[in-house]
């Protein structure tokens, strides 16, 4: 007993600097987002010497702030309940099938390719083809959205399906339950873990996303998402940092009440393709 | 078709729920994968309408343009850094927080693990940037470290160790947290049993939890290799592929190809190379993974 | 149009379609789950529809004309929205959607490519934009009455094939910002013209506690404007040479301008060795702000710091002076009309009704208002303002010809990303010899 003492002292003031090392940067944020351009200027990492709201005005007061609000809501939901249903389905297809039939273990390969593809190289044909087909909207980046996640969840969840023993499934049609009946009644439910990983990681790809929106939503200010208009307090020679955190603020804290919301099942959730029973 | 006909009724049902996800694949992956492999034999600028086909002549460039050879070794050395820090970070997370961490404080450390991956990408670059402008220098000065002293940002020789740690910073998260679920399932009971047998934690540690956990080191694998290998938005948040050019990944001369260097061609064909050199990777990892797998079983 | 409408639609009722088919003969706690999540989605395909047509979103655009104006400036949205809205004012029937995306010229490249030109766009005259004029994507402004008003000296530099492609509104001028309050403070009274009373200022700072210089090195993109204004103060009778060398890929490190690029570079260095700690470390954001909160007397570059320097330190006096030459007599600066330049797409369905804004853009009315708002001297006729910052540099300089266009207008933006890398390895490894040799490979292999 006596030699675990050091271990754990040792193991707590290393965590406790990884604790720091995450903890200041947030407190960064926070501070200056509450803070006026000329206290940001004078002193960077100083707490803020009034609590400074003209920021959080500022950022509300642009015409489309509202717009922005909605649509990353509104992308980012829609894409991920669309995905959180149709890559549990296709993954279910490929699992059971890929081992008797080409189709679906091609299926399978190709689906996960696209996990590695560079996405700079797609960004021009990927404008060129929303133009000619009218998609340069919303409804265009939830469809390229609902394509792209393909990859990482096919790859998730075929490896997770391979740990669901096919009995449950097969007693279920002994039961008289249809294809689609026993996936939504046995399986689904039993994939829910991995359901719960991978929205939670389109989530916060989709909702911090940036790139993919520049391209494709940038016709109309009222098309943009939240970081877009982020981004947007950069011009090439300076940032006004003040409004961009303030801005950001915006943009974690629905992301920390949906951490907050789902902890239980990030831990369970992301147990990922990894539970072999 | 002689699948087809073969298939039960149960089969074409699973069959009917590819169609959709496939066609959306085909639209907005397949096809625009179609017209950049399409581009890489032309000698397009990535503006114009029209384009002249040039052969293999943007394929022969690449082995022979020094820039695009040194962004290619980069993201080899990035990602090799990259995969070996976070997987050992990550893990010893886990076996802390598993075997040596209160439970009372495990809730703590973890969510301040996990929460670096809520904030956007322009979030961390800005304020890490700052940092690295700001603070480390004058701790560096204070410490007399003569290669903290300025920014590491803005020398060659040490510009690529603050792009990694940030992106540690921030991408330690979701692999921990698979390592951690992992190793939850590790059944308890074979602990008992070796401890039995008088084991050394060390060798409970490499004999059970290693081998139970090796499926899941491979998925938290796979997505840290990915992001290493397509590494884009963190060098262009801190350097930008500077200083000199020296932090230039794959992804990020693509980018500059096509629309600063207006070579659209090259950098089609380089985008193509590189997703060969990865399915040759990933084919080969699934290999050795499906054979890790099988020996488990 | 509606075809387009139609595909989209059909798209996204093909994905709840799916839905409904995979989940339609289930049980209980399967159907909650596909009610909620088709209603979902039904929502929001008509959303996205709403959001499709026009800018529904905005609401009073009704039977409008709507112009899409796609700024490229970041920093002039508010003057632009201003003079927006007056239009719109006097032109009840016209929208102007201005939009302003970060990434601007990716953006722009990329919806050029798709051949999707915004209807009006700003844009900077450079190799890049003439490569967009040949493409056929920009309109010939030369007979719409739009170039009345812009004064020769301006459309003269930026014709192209003998025509008018690119209205211009406003002069860039570059060169050194000094903080006239560190000047005085310093005890120097009058400015140096020359590069060796320059130095010895620089001394004179030293010994009061003031760093004399603010450099950033860390972009090439600010690293390429600082080289701008040192070849045009530095190459004499070589610049000509240089430029065309440079631009048509021809240079050799052996002619007769290498030495003057090497007595520039010794300049820059001499400059660097003025400068703050960590010329490398320090991007273009933190120098702004540092130079802005008086950190240091001077920092190079050009018309576009303005805004960013004031809006950290409304307070600051500062104004702009060439860099000076070895003598008095050959000073020069460095400067282009159209800083601000408004262009129109070719195949725009509004384009009379583009013509008819950026004509009144570049009125002398519309044209004081923006100078006065966003402080660039004008590049149109009969406007005469000129802000304090500037008025030297304007009226001994630009007015006078002696300046020289930006170098960097004729050169590839791969160029330029080239020769801001080789830049950067000067101030690295400091070897003004090996400098030449540099940007030689810089211009010919890009």
């Amino acid at each position: 007993m006596k030699k675990k003492i050091p271990v754990k002292v040792i193991t707590y003031i290393f965590l406790a600097f990884i604790a720091i090392l995450v903890i200041f940067p947030i407190y960064v944020t926070f501070a200056t987002a509450f803070k006026t351009t000329e206290e940001s200027t004078k002193n960077f990492f100083s707490w803020p010497q009034n609590i400074y709201i003209g920021n959080f005005v500022k950022v509300m007061a642009d015409a489309h702030f509202w717009d922005y609000i909605k649509n990353s809501f509104l992308i980012t939901v829609i894409s991920v309940v669309v995905t959180g249903i149709m890559i549990p389905m296709v993954s279910f297809s490929i699992a059971r099938l890929m081992r008797k039939y080409k189709y679906f273990k091609i299926l399978y390969f190709v689906f996960v390719l696209s996990l590695f593809a560079p996405f700079q190289v797609l960004m021009v044909p990927l404008t060129q083809l929303c133009t000619k087909l009218g998609l340069m909207n919303q409804a265009g980046i939830i469809l390229i959205y609902c394509a792209f996640a393909l990859g990482q969840g096919v790859f998730l969840f075929v490896g997770y399906y391979k740990s669901i023993p096919v009995e449950l499934e097969e007693a279920a049609v002994i039961d008289g339950c249809t294809t689609t009946q026993t996936f939504f009644k046995i399986v689904f439910p039993l994939a829910k873990p991995m359901t719960m990983t991978v929205i939670i990681l389109n989530t916060l790809w989709i909702w911090n996303d940036f790139l993919l929106p520049l391209l494709i939503l940038n016709k109309s200010a009222s098309n943009w998402t939240l970081p877009l208009y982020q981004y947007n307090f950069k011009s090439a020679y300076t940032f006004d940092y003040n409004l961009a955190f303030a801005s950001f603020m915006f943009s974690i804290v629905p992301m920390i009440i949906m951490y907050i919301c789902l902890q239980k099942n990030i831990i369970e959730g992301l147990t990922a393709g990894a539970v072999k029973s | 078709m002689k699948t087809k006909n073969k298939m039960t009724r149960k089969e074409k049902i699973l069959l009917s729920w590819t169609i959709i996800p496939l066609a959306l694949y085909t639209l907005f992956f397949i096809v625009p994968v179609a017209m950049g492999i399409n581009y890489s034999f032309t000698d397009w600028n990535g503006l114009t309408q029209t384009y002249n086909y040039n052969g293999i002549a943007n394929f022969i460039s690449l082995f022979t343009s020094k820039r695009i050879l040194n962004s290619l070794a980069f993201t080899g050395k990035y990602t090799f850094f990259l995969v070996i820090i976070i997987m050992f970070l990550a893990m010893l997370f886990t076996i802390l927080l598993t075997y040596v961490v209160s439970t009372r404080l495990r809730t703590f450390f973890r969510s301040v693990i996990f929460f670096p991956v809520v904030l956007s990408l322009v979030t961390v670059g800005l304020v890490w940037n700052q940092i690295m402008y700001r603070v480390l220098p004058q701790l560096g000065q204070m410490l007399g470290i003569g290669w903290l002293s300025s920014n590491i940002l803005g020398d060659p020789k040490t510009a690529m160790w603050g792009v990694i740690f940030v992106n540690v910073w921030q991408g330690v998260a979701v692999p921990f947290v698979i390592l951690l679920a992992g190793i939850q399932n590790v059944p308890t009971d074979l602990y008992e049993a070796a401890k039995i047998d008088g084991a050394t934690p060390f060798k409970l540690f490499t004999k059970i939890t290693i081998p139970f956990l090796i499926p899941t080191i491979n998925v938290a694998f796979v997505m840290v290799l990915k992001s290493g290998i397509t590494v884009f938005d963190y060098i262009q948040a801190m350097t930008a592929g500077g200083p000199m050019r020296s932090t230039e990944s794959a992804g990020v001369l693509i980018y500059e190809l096509a629309f600063t260097d207006s070579k659209a061609g090259q950098a089609s064909a380089y985008a193509f190379l590189l997703l060969i050199i990865i399915a040759l990777i990933s084919v080969l990892q699934m290999k050795v993974s499906s054979k890790v797998e099988v020996g488990q079983l | 149009m509606k075809m387009k409408k139609a595909i989209a639609a059909v798209l996204t009722l093909a994905i709840s379609g799916t839905l409904f088919t995979g989940c339609a003969v289930t049980s209980d706690s399967a159907s909650t789950t596909s009610g909620t999540a088709s209603g979902t989605v039904s929502t929001a395909a008509s959303a996205t529809s709403a959001a499709t047509s026009a800018a529904a979103s905005t609401g009073d655009t009704a039977g409008k004309t709507v112009i899409e104006f796609f700024n490229q400036k970041t920093e002039i949205v508010d003057i632009l929205q201003n003079l927006i809205s007056e239009y719109e004012k006097e032109n009840p029937t016209i929208s102007i959607e201005l939009t302003t995306p970060t990434d601007a010229t990716t953006v722009l490249t990329s919806r050029m490519a798709s051949d999707d030109t915004p209807d009006i766009f700003t844009q900077w005259p450079s190799s890049t934009f003439f490569s967009e004029v040949d493409s056929g994507y920009v309109m010939d402004l030369t007979d719409t009455g739009i170039m009345d008003n812009v004064s020769d000296v301006a459309k003269n530099q930026w014709k192209h094939n003998g025509k008018d492609y690119a209205a211009e509104i406003s002069y860039n001028c570059s060169g050194i910002w000094y903080n006239k309050d560190l000047f005085t403070k310093a005890g120097i009274t009058t400015l140096p013209t020359t590069w060796d009373e320059l130095m010895k200022d620089c001394e004179t700072f030293k010994a009061a506690g003031i760093t004399p210089f603010e450099v950033s090195a860390k972009e090439t993109s600010i690293t390429d404007r600082q080289l701008q204004v040192f070849l045009a103060s530095c190459m004499g009778d070589n610049y000509q040479t240089f430029e065309d060398a440079a631009s048509g890929k021809t240079m050799d490190s052996k002619a007769s301008y290498a030495s003057s690029l090497q007595s520039m570079a010794s300049k820059m260095l001499q400059m660097i060795s003025y400068a703050q700690s960590d010329v490398a470390g320090t991007d273009q954001d933190s120098a702004t702000a540092d130079f802005a909160s008086g950190k240091a007397a001077m920092m190079i570059g050009g018309s576009w710091l303005l805004a960013s320097v004031t809006s950290a330190n409304p307070d600051i006096n500062m104004a702009m002076m060439p860099i000076p030459g070895d003598t008095a007599a050959d000073t020069n600066t460095c400067a282009y009309p159209g800083d601000m330049t408004l262009c129109i797409a070719a195949k725009s369905d509004v384009q009379k009704e583009a013509v008819a804004f950026v004509k009144w853009m570049t009125d002398k009315t519309q044209a004081t208002e923006y100078a006065k708002a966003e402080g660039n001297p004008s590049c149109i006729n009969g406007v005469d303002y000129v802000a304090d910052q500037f008025k030297d540099l304007y009226d001994n300089y630009v007015t006078t010809g002696k300046f020289i266009l930006n170098p960097d207008c004729t050169w590839s933006s791969a160029q330029q990303g080239a020769a801001g890398a080789a830049v950067q390895q000067l101030y690295y490894d400091q070897d003004a010899n090996a400098f030449a040799e540099n940007l030689t490979s810089a211009f010919n292999d890009n």
